[in-house]
């Protein structure tokens, strides 16, 4: 057995349990030397919980603005309720252009989940099979680049590249004979763009966590795959990939519990009126509405859908998790 | 990880820690001054901020005894971090906001009401601004906020005049005459370099290109509100809107526009006019005519010759341009303000300063002798106003003079702020409008956003106009905002 | 090792495609720096951008280092970078290595409780009464503390922790370790890619940090640099600042290449880190 799966058996399997049904009194013994015994780990824990409480807790109240008229000068706590309780919820139910934004954040979100993590997987994976050790970390740090340029940036350059009148890329198509494509104006092409360059984006950037993972491999199972016989793609396949699994799964479910986030500066930055249909998601419909008079209550009551969808879909990709012994608790 | 390396890090963090706490101490000892000396805060929305050596607020805090703290903020994060300093009860002590957020801070019981200090406290100020000035910091008849003086109007239409020269035409004065020279722009090759490569107008996605022409048909412009026969009327539902919408469509069918309008940002619009892509943009003489911009268009463009243009007269007689006399700077003091006597009176020494002939000349042109000389009453700039007075608009809070300033700063420019400023105009109401409790401002935008496009572009034919307007009106609730802006407007003095 | 036909067929597709993944990432960087190099006046006769400039100029550079409000930023945010990692690695690896470990009474209640923070949002003013409760208001540390430890990070580690073999840390139990020990002398030895990652995740967070320092810090002197650099690059005219020159494209671009420098010089320090078999090797010994 490869020492890897002696690893999962290890892991998957539950330490040993007190015997069946025992007395309560000394099940509640149990528990308490349990705890006692694990007490270095609870001190370890002290601090960071102490700054959960503090920084994330505190301020946790806040969460009812969402069901308030929030009223600056009477404070979170002396704001009236909303009445009805739902009444920023369904401001934003009943919008003309719920479905649209839901569908749309949706369809973002999950093509930027699927193929930012495919190509930043398939990067890591040639990086790591690079024999030439300059090639690889020339490009390892170049890949790694365009995360520091800023959606603003980045738009400037899609524009000097797809511009329908000066873009490079329409240049060549009209050299070649064709007209040029609106790609940043036309709802056909936009998606595309935008999950493009998010992964363009974060490429190099994603990388870097699954190399981590890669490089954590016992490199004994892949003598030892050698001496069977097994060739270079088939490595990967049955050692590398199954190696990073429980990474890979963890940072899905991660993204799962932001699938309504879809990246506001992105498409904020990105958009225009023409591709509004398709390109206009939840946190920018937020962010027009609710600026003209700061609408805290309705910002804070789609936030809630947000994090309750969030929330959902985190659960179940967890339960799903288990048959691959990735869950995270 | 090597002793080495741990080595090296802890170095740098303790020099950094020793270098900001260095920078840390300085502020503390600027910020407690002597003691006496009470500080105000005061915050505004911009994304400059003053320099180091701040020349102006050394002055101003000799002569009011006080330590001016200028706060600034950019963009969007201003109101929210408003909002939060609001709601934890430290807010700034003087504070710019909004129209529509001063009426609900107002009603939120969170700002100073003023009217009483006005003609006390505030005379000096109440002399600066006019009565019709002081109306746009009016909430129901009641002093909220200081409204600051409004200055001059600076965009307008300009065109190459050495394009007009090559194609032999003359500078537009109809909305026909401009049709065919943005053709000619478009089609003839005007910068005679043998290829295909200009457009007639560009502009942004506000717009800009098309703000003279609505008033060329009779149109305040979409969206806006002002009289017409005696009437408040909306942009939107002015039948001469959608007649400068047709021309609007045929210029954009015809292919004489920049396509790329609808993707450009303020700051890109203006550099394809300057590339060459096109002959004629709306904007400001200060961008087209200081003679660090003129230096750099001209290298990129040295034949380029730009030369302002009237708003084009059309069907409803002579052109115009909207403008909103309201747009100005809104002043407002915490209500917690109220109980610090002594700071309060500070907050009012403030205001008169700047409004008094001694503190706005300060304020506008800097210290006399460095910045400039006094030629009789005459103010004389020197090369440091250039040099040093660039953040001096931060402190101009109750506005300034734009006839005084703008003759002494851009003296060389005069003709060209006064051709701007001499425009005809539409008043338009806008800043007294501020959106009822239940109205979905978002949706409704978007709606309008998407079919005005649509219109412009030619996608969606005219006729469907009276279509769109009814969903407006109705499904988007639009006809209440209409309704809700006529009362608002009204009440603030605007005669039916 | 003799190299087989599929080897060398991998590796060309390999290098093939790195190659092309260096070049994509680098043409638009090339840009900026490009664009940060050539006077404005080319960049508008050019129709918006130049590949390789007719002429440089090392204005914009110089206009921008010569402003004090640069480097000192510069010197703000290599502060929170620094300070800022070292608080946030320490918390989050005392509170990953806990979570690792399956026999952790209450292991999932606390996961739940983290991950919950992830998913919920309290808001920005609550946030700000507490922030300014506990006395952080207008200080560096504004932009330290409210964001100490990012629960992503704290799970990739607890994630990575857990990937190491059982019998390491059970055999060094049976020798009478205490978890300090044991965190201290096994787990991290043996973590350094992933503790290098996460901690270059903190570090760039912190580098970027901009929406904190607007917030919470209303004192010109803390201001960070990614906040100084926001002020050149999205200047507008209005009536009132007139007088203030906008930004060209050259110094918005050289301000975009001095923001982003530093992260990029410090990455190809660690990145040898993150060889194949370096670590691992060292449990059977």
């Amino acid at each position: 057995m490869t020492q890897l799966s002696k690893v999962a058996e290890v892991v998957t399997t539950r330490s040993p349990q007190a015997p069946a049904s025992p007395p309560a009194r000394k099940h509640r013994r149990r528990t308490a030397t349990r705890i006692w015994r694990a007490r270095s780990l609870y001190i370890m824990l002290a601090l960071p919980l102490l700054w959960f409480a503090i920084y994330r807790y505190g301020p946790m109240y806040g969460l009812i603005v969402a069901f308030k008229d929030y009223n600056l000068g009477l404070g979170i706590l002396g704001s009236p309720w909303a009445d009805p309780w739902y009444k920023y919820f369904e401001q934003f139910f009943t919008s003309q252009y719920f479905t649209q934004l839901l569908t749309n954040t949706f369809l973002i979100s999950l093509y930027k989940i699927v193929w930012g993590t495919s190509t930043s997987i398939l990067l890591a994976l040639l990086l790591n099979e690079c024999r030439l050790s300059w090639l690889r970390r020339w490009v390892q740090t170049l890949s790694y680049m365009p995360h520091f340029l800023s959606w603003v940036i980045i738009f400037g350059i899609a524009l000097a590249l797809l511009s329908p009148s000066t873009g490079l890329v329409n240049r060549w198509i009209e050299e070649l004979g064709g007209t040029p494509i609106g790609f940043l104006t036309s709802t056909e092409w936009f998606r595309t763009v935008l999950v493009a360059s998010d992964a363009w984006k974060d490429l190099g950037w994603g990388a870097i966590i699954y190399l981590a993972a890669i490089v954590g491999i016992d490199p004994g199972l892949y003598e030892a795959a050698r001496v069977d016989g097994a060739g270079r793609l088939r490595q990967i396949w049955h050692i590398t990939l199954p190696g990073i699994r429980n990474v890979i799964i963890l940072l899905f479910v991660l993204k799962l519990g932001s699938l309504l986030e879809a990246g506001f500066e992105h498409v904020y930055v990105f958009y225009n009126v023409q591709v509004y249909p398709v390109a206009d998601i939840i946190d920018t419909w937020v962010f027009r509405t609710g600026l003209e008079d700061l609408n805290f209550s309705l910002a804070a009551a789609v936030g809630m859908f947000k994090s309750l969808v969030g929330l959902s879909l985190v659960l179940l990709a967890n339960r799903l998790a288990r048959r691959w012994d990735g869950q995270l608790w | 990880m090597s002793r080495l390396k741990l080595a090296v890090l802890a170095s740098l963090a303790a020099s950094a820690v020793m270098a900001t706490s260095c920078a840390g101490d300085q502020s503390t000892a600027k910020r407690e001054g002597d003691g006496e000396r009470i500080t105000l805060t005061v915050h505004r929305p911009t994304e400059e901020s003053p320099p180091d050596n701040d020349i102006l607020k050394r002055e101003i805090d000799k002569a009011l005894g006080i330590d001016l703290r200028l706060v600034t903020t950019g963009g969007t994060e201003y109101e929210t971090q408003l909002s939060a300093s609001l709601a934890a009860g430290d807010p700034p002590d003087l504070f710019s906001i909004s129209r529509p957020m001063l009426r609900k801070l107002a009603s939120q019981g969170l700002l100073l009401d003023l009217t009483e200090y006005m003609d006390n406290e505030l005379t000096t100020y109440t002399q600066f601004v006019s009565p019709e000035t002081r109306t746009r910091g009016k909430i129901d008849g009641r002093d909220y906020a200081l409204a600051s003086k409004s200055g001059y109007f600076y965009p307008a239409y300009w065109i190459r005049k050495d394009w007009l020269d090559n194609l032999g035409l003359e500078v537009p004065r109809t909305v026909d005459e401009l049709f065919e020279v943005a053709r000619a722009f478009t089609k003839d090759d005007p910068d005679g370099n043998g290829k295909n490569d200009t457009y007639g107008l560009t502009g942004d996605r506000g717009f800009s290109a098309f703000m003279p022409l609505w008033g060329a048909f009779g149109s305040g412009g979409p969206g806006n509100f002002y009289l017409k026969d005696g009437e408040i009327v909306n942009g939107y539902v002015d039948p001469a809107t959608k007649d400068a919408l047709a021309f609007i469509q045929k210029l954009n069918k015809q292919g004489v526009v920049d396509p790329d309008w609808v993707t450009n940002e303020f700051m890109t619009a203006h550099e394809r006019a300057w590339q060459g892509r096109a002959g004629i943009l709306y904007f400001s003489w200060s961008e087209m005519t200081k003679p660090e911009f003129v230096d750099q268009y001209k290298k990129a463009n040295p034949e380029a010759e730009w030369i302002q243009m009237a708003p084009p007269s059309g069907p409803a007689g002579e052109g115009a341009l909207p403008r909103d006399r309201g747009a100005v700077t809104l002043w407002a003091i915490p209500r917690a303000l109220e109980k610090d006597e002594a700071k309060l009176q500070k907050v009012f020494d403030l205001i008169n300063f700047v409004s008094s002939q001694e503190g706005n000349r300060l304020v506008m042109y800097g210290l006399e002798g460095r910045h400039y000389t006094l030629d009789g009453q005459r103010v004389v700039p020197t090369d440091k106003l250039a040099e040093e007075g660039n953040y001096f608009w931060l402190y101009q809070l109750t506005g300034r003079d734009d006839e005084d300033y703008l003759a002494t700063k851009f003296a060389a420019q005069q003709e060209y702020i006064d051709f701007a400023n001499n425009q005809p105009f539409i008043e338009i109401y806008n800043s007294l409008v501020t959106p009822p409790e239940d109205y979905n401002a978002g949706d409704a935008s978007r709606f309008i956003e998407e079919q005005f496009a649509r219109f412009v572009s030619g996608a969606r034919p005219l006729s469907e106009y009276d279509e769109f307007l009814d969903t407006l009106l109705n499904k988007f609730g639009y006809a209440d905002y209409i309704e809700s802006a006529k009362e608002q407007i009204r009440a603030a003095g605007i005669q039916q | 090792m003799v190299s087989t036909r599929e080897d060398r067929v991998v590796n060309a597709v390999v290098y093939t495609a790195l190659v092309l993944v260096g070049v994509i990432s680098v043409f638009p960087l090339l840009f900026v720096v490009s664009a940060s190099l050539t006077p404005y006046s080319e960049i508008l006769r050019n129709g918006g951008y130049v590949v390789i400039p007719r002429s440089i100029t090392l204005d914009a550079y110089q206009q921008l280092l010569s402003e004090p409000k640069i480097p000192r930023a510069l010197m703000v945010t290599t502060f929170i970078t620094v300070v800022g990692t070292a608080l946030n690695m320490v918390l989050s690896v005392l509170m990953a290595y806990p979570l690792s470990r399956k026999d952790l009474p209450g292991r999932s209640f606390f996961l739940l409780a983290i991950l919950f923070t992830m998913l919920f949002n309290a808001g920005i003013i609550p946030t700000y009464l507490v922030v300014k409760a506990t006395g952080l208001l207008d200080t560096v540390w504004a932009m330290i503390i409210p964001n100490a430890i990012w629960v992503f990070n704290v799970l990739v580690l607890k994630t990575f922790f857990e990937r190491l073999p059982d019998e390491i840390v059970d055999s060094a139990r049976i020798d009478g370790a205490g978890e300090f020990t044991i965190l201290l002398r096994i787990i991290l030895p043996l973590s350094t890619p992933v503790l290098l990652t996460i901690g270059l995740f903190y570090a760039v967070g912190h580098w970027n940090e901009f929406l904190q320092a607007v917030l919470y810090v209303r004192v010109e002197e803390l201001q960070p640099l990614q906040v100084v650099v926001r002020e050149l690059l999205t200047r507008s005219q209005s009536a009132e600042n007139i007088d203030t020159a906008l930004p060209t494209v050259t110094l918005q671009m050289a301000a975009i290449v001095i923001a982003a420098i530093p992260m990029i010089v410090v990455y190809p320090f660690i990145q040898k880190h993150f060889q194949k078999g370096v670590m691992l090797g060292s449990i059977k010994g």
